[in-house]
């Protein structure tokens, strides 16, 4: 009974303050289709200079923090993943290259949901330069940015300018 | 009696919740983006791009706006986007508004600020442009 009562002002604490937790990106598998892609050579899918560092974004009752270096990569591999599955040959050393960045992500609470946006940069080494956004809901914010990251490589992938660089000859 | 208090200030906290949120991009300085444009998302009927345009305005900005279908005029540094979530409590009120200040060639994100107010503690669009604007232009 004591151990009980001992507990109940934590549990407030917990209560008032709410908790912190860290998001570290998992995979999600998007209902949606992914666009077929054609390149004419093999690209390298690098990570932009996304700073490292955990930035703490606050929800009702709790915050949770992340680390847009983490994001970048996530995003690239969805992105290599994307490009390996439609047949797009991906090499490290390729001269035709593109530069990825998440430079910001956030969550827009809403009514029992959380939107995770998520904004990054596509740099290819045609001098294409274009910021993109992307966004997922879900009650569970963690789940939402996984979806989000998802949805980013998606958008990606689905760029016309973006896939007329992976068309077109020459780096 | 315990759990009682605990749950009536967990209920309590939970509904005056607020945050406030503002920031520029590395190696951004969103001043010296002198004239930017807002633009009017197609769903507003509060005029929530008069009061960001007038804000900023204020703060020095050489600032117009117009409707998404009118594009973005030549010549400017900034393109400003605001995003707005109404609830119903009793009245509507704002929930949460973000605005973006983007490149007007590449649309990557230059600055970016998010106010959140619950019902108990709700505040007007107007207030919620002021906080997010001066945050995003005080946050070094």
């Amino acid at each position: 009974m004591a151990g009980r009562l001992q507990l109940l002002p934590s549990l407030g604490l917990v209560m008032l303050f709410g908790c912190t937790l860290h998001h570290t990106p998992k995979s999600f598998e998007l209902d949606e289709p992914w666009p077929s892609l054609t390149a004419s050579e093999p690209v390298a899918v690098r990570l932009g200079d996304a700073p490292s560092g955990k930035r703490t974004i606050k929800l009702a009752g709790q915050s949770m923090t992340l680390d847009l270096r983490e994001y970048t990569r996530a995003l690239v591999e969805r992105v290599e993943a994307a490009l390996t599955a439609q047949g797009v040959a991906v090499a490290s050393g390729a001269t035709k290259n593109i530069e990825l960045e998440v430079t910001h992500a956030n969550i827009l609470p809403g009514a029992g949901n959380n939107h995770c946006v998520v904004d990054f940069t596509v740099r290819t080494s045609g001098g294409y330069v274009k910021g993109l956004q992307a966004r997922a809901e879900s009650m569970d914010p963690q789940k939402a940015c996984n979806a989000a990251l998802s949805r980013a490589a998606l958008t990606c992938v689905s760029d016309a300018q973006f896939r007329a660089y992976l068309a077109s000859g020459g780096s | 009696m315990w759990i009682r208090v605990l749950m009536a200030a967990a209920m309590l906290s939970g509904c005056s919740y607020s945050h406030l949120y503002g920031e520029e991009m590395r190696g951004v300085q969103i001043e010296q983006r002198h004239r930017v444009h807002v633009v009017r998302h197609s769903k507003d009927e509060r005029a929530i791009d008069t009061m960001i345009a007038r804000r900023l305005a204020q703060a020095g900005f050489s600032a117009t706006l117009g409707p998404e279908a009118e594009g973005v005029p030549d010549g400017v540094d900034a393109v400003v986007s605001y995003e707005d979530h109404w609830m119903w409590d009793m009245s509507n009120y704002l929930l949460v508004l973000r605005i973006d200040f983007r490149d007007p060639e590449t649309n990557e994100l230059l600055a970016s600020g998010q106010s959140y107010h619950t019902s108990l503690g709700r505040k007007s669009p107007d207030y919620m442009v002021n906080e997010i604007i001066t945050e995003i232009l005080t946050e070094k």
